[in-house]
């Protein structure tokens, strides 16, 4: 079995999947990637199941030593990546062998850059998930956040994940970009009339910037206070990712995964679910403005998600057939590594 | 009584029912009979449910049903909801020692209320409190039922450590923290039960709606039951009463 051995665990690295779901009757919030597309999208490279689970990386990555071989993908926020001080490429099948060292440096753009690994980081769920909930001390790695000396498991390929050994990559143009001004579309809450008039046209108009007290529990926003019109608290009820609540300081804040399950302030609107990896990436200082939508266009964003994320993949062809060379002339085929990439080698009698 | 609910959409993902806009029973009840009626006949597109006092939060997937489709199955399971779910009440006996470093406000509390804090420990075990919702934290009952006579203002200045199991009072409201955690109420007793443990295979020990019973243990009978609870053969005492 291959091992992660951390090195140094960047600013913050959790494990994550998508999250646990079905639990929040009890308080136990979903937890998982705040990017769930780049996740997904790392996974796919390697053809794990979707949901495998990842590291999740913020701002700046962790320098990582591999035990044995191991394909890896790293997607997400472009942070300069190097396998034994090599550069290497983000979004392509990459391969490592016992020893090799591959680091993470600063995120360019955006925030989070998700390393998958083939078969997945091989921790045990918990109620479902693999994915840390640190405020709860459970799931990932010991209940927290990565540090210096941390050994984490990989999936044995053999015991059968459903990975492959294909060579994958996103071509560029289709890589998500990750700018400093985003939109999200927003539906309005039922609760909107709790908030004068001028303030909901406000919200929904007003440039917003990330406070640097956001974190995993939800992205907190600077901009004009909005006003209640009959005070800020609730009967507490449940919220959901997405949801934008809005204390007596008229802040807005936007619940992310491992947010609490209930929340006693006024709800103004909610994020629509194929957005929330935008937010996802918004690092402290960026700006955010909300856009209001429709329940049926919701829906069909929602719907665009798959192919969009399934669409981006591709397959690094086979080499052609070279003219003059009987294709079922005798040969012998190899699988070279490298700096970190794999090119399948094929010999053949002329 | 479906007129006394209101259905609206919650995000691209969830459906709220909300009743009257108070922390009642009967508010609770009206909850808690939509939720079994909607468990009993699932629609297909439902992920989860979520109920808090006044509030059922029903989740489902977007891409197995539409809003308007959700809306009209859940109105028409809301028109034949029964009540029987809460005419029986499942009880929980929660064992606490009021005692010593177990409860640091305790005397705070009973200065504040004029009583003993023999007198304060009698109302708080005497009570019976309704699990409306779990919520806050991993497990954290919102309990109502609480005598209005042992009601204390929150602590001025919260503490930054409170003992996972510690048993508290806030306003009017008693309850339970499941985790270490911050917190300003005033703690009058500590439970060696463990309302939320991870590593077990029911992790959440309560369920909205049960009633929670608390019971006054010495050190002594708390020692003996942590270490039950420990070595994972311990269970609370549970019965089942009429509900008058």
């Amino acid at each position: 079995m291959t091992r992660i051995l951390v090195r140094s665990p960047g600013l913050q690295t959790t494990v994550q999947d998508l999250g646990r779901f079905g639990l929040q009757a009890l308080g136990i919030p979903p937890a998982g990637a705040l990017d769930a597309d780049a996740l997904e999208t790392a996974n796919l490279l390697l053809g794990n199941p979707r949901g495998a689970a990842c590291l999740e990386c913020t701002l700046s990555g962790p320098e990582l030593e591999f035990s044995g071989s191991a394909a890896f993908a790293i997607c997400g926020a472009p942070m300069e990546a190097a396998l034994n001080g090599t550069s290497v490429p983000l979004y392509e099948t990459l391969f490592a062998r016992t020893g090799d060292v591959l680091s993470l440096g600063a995120a360019e753009t955006g925030l989070r850059a998700y390393i998958a690994f083939a078969g997945g980081v091989d921790v045990e769920p918990v109620m479902g998930s693999r994915s840390t909930y640190a405020r709860g001390g459970f799931g990932g790695w010991q209940g927290r956040a990565l540090k210096a000396g941390d050994t984490l498991p990989l999936t044995d390929l053999e015991e059968g994940s459903g990975s492959d050994r294909a060579l994958r990559f996103v071509p560029e143009e289709l890589r998500p970009a990750y700018p400093s001004e985003i939109t999200v579309r927003a539906l309005r809450s039922h609760e909107a009339d709790r908030f004068e008039a001028s303030s909901l046209s406000s919200f929904f108009s007003q440039p917003y910037a990330v406070s640097p007290k956001s974190d995993r529990m939800g992205c907190r926003l600077e901009g004009e206070p909005l006003t209640h019109v009959r005070g800020a608290d609730i009967i507490s009820g449940g919220v959901q990712t997405g949801t934008v609540q809005v204390p007596g300081d008229g802040k807005p804040i936007v619940l992310l995964a491992d947010r609490q399950t209930t929340g006693g302030y006024t709800r103004i609107a909610h994020v629509i679910q194929a957005d929330l990896p935008k937010l996802g990436q918004a690092r402290p200082g960026d700006t955010v403005r909300f856009l209001e939508t429709t329940l049926e266009a919701a829906r069909e964003a929602l719907k665009a998600r798959e192919p969009e994320i399934t669409g981006r993949v591709r397959e690094r062809k086979p080499i052609p057939a070279i003219a003059g060379i009987s294709p079922s002339a005798p040969g012998r085929t190899f699988r070279i590594t490298v700096d970190g990439r794999i090119f399948d080698v094929e010999v053949r009698e002329v | 009584m479906p007129s006394d609910y209101a259905f609206f959409p919650y995000g691209d993902g969830a459906l709220i029912v909300e009743t009257a806009e108070e922390i009642s029973e009967a508010a609770y009840i009206r909850i808690r009979g939509l939720k079994d009626a909607l468990e009993a006949d699932r629609p297909d597109a439902l992920l989860e449910l979520i109920p808090a006092y006044r509030s059922l939060l029903v989740v489902y997937d977007p891409l197995k049903s539409d809003y308007p489709s959700l809306e009209t199955r859940v109105k028409s399971c809301a028109a034949h909801v029964s009540f029987a779910g809460s005419m029986r009440k499942e009880i929980v006996r929660i064992p606490v020692c009021y005692e010593g470093e177990y409860a640091p406000d305790l005397e705070e509390v009973a200065r504040h209320a004029r009583l003993s804090a023999g007198e304060v420990v009698d109302i708080h075990a005497s009570g019976t409190y309704l699990v409306y919702m779990l919520g806050f934290t991993p497990g954290f009952p919102y309990l109502g039922g609480m005598s209005d006579r042992i009601a204390a203002p929150r602590r001025s200045s919260p503490r930054t450590k409170i003992p996972a199991g510690s048993v508290g009072i806030a306003d009017r409201q008693t309850g339970i923290y499941p985790v270490e955690s911050p917190g300003g109420w005033n703690i009058i007793g500590r439970t060696p039960a463990r309302l939320f443990d991870p590593g077990r295979d029911n992790p959440v020990l309560l369920r909205a709606g049960q009633h929670i019973r608390f019971f006054p243990v010495t050190s002594g009978e708390y020692q003996g039951i942590s270490e039950a609870v420990q070595a994972g053969a311990w269970k609370p005492e549970l019965f089942e009463e009429a509900a008058e």
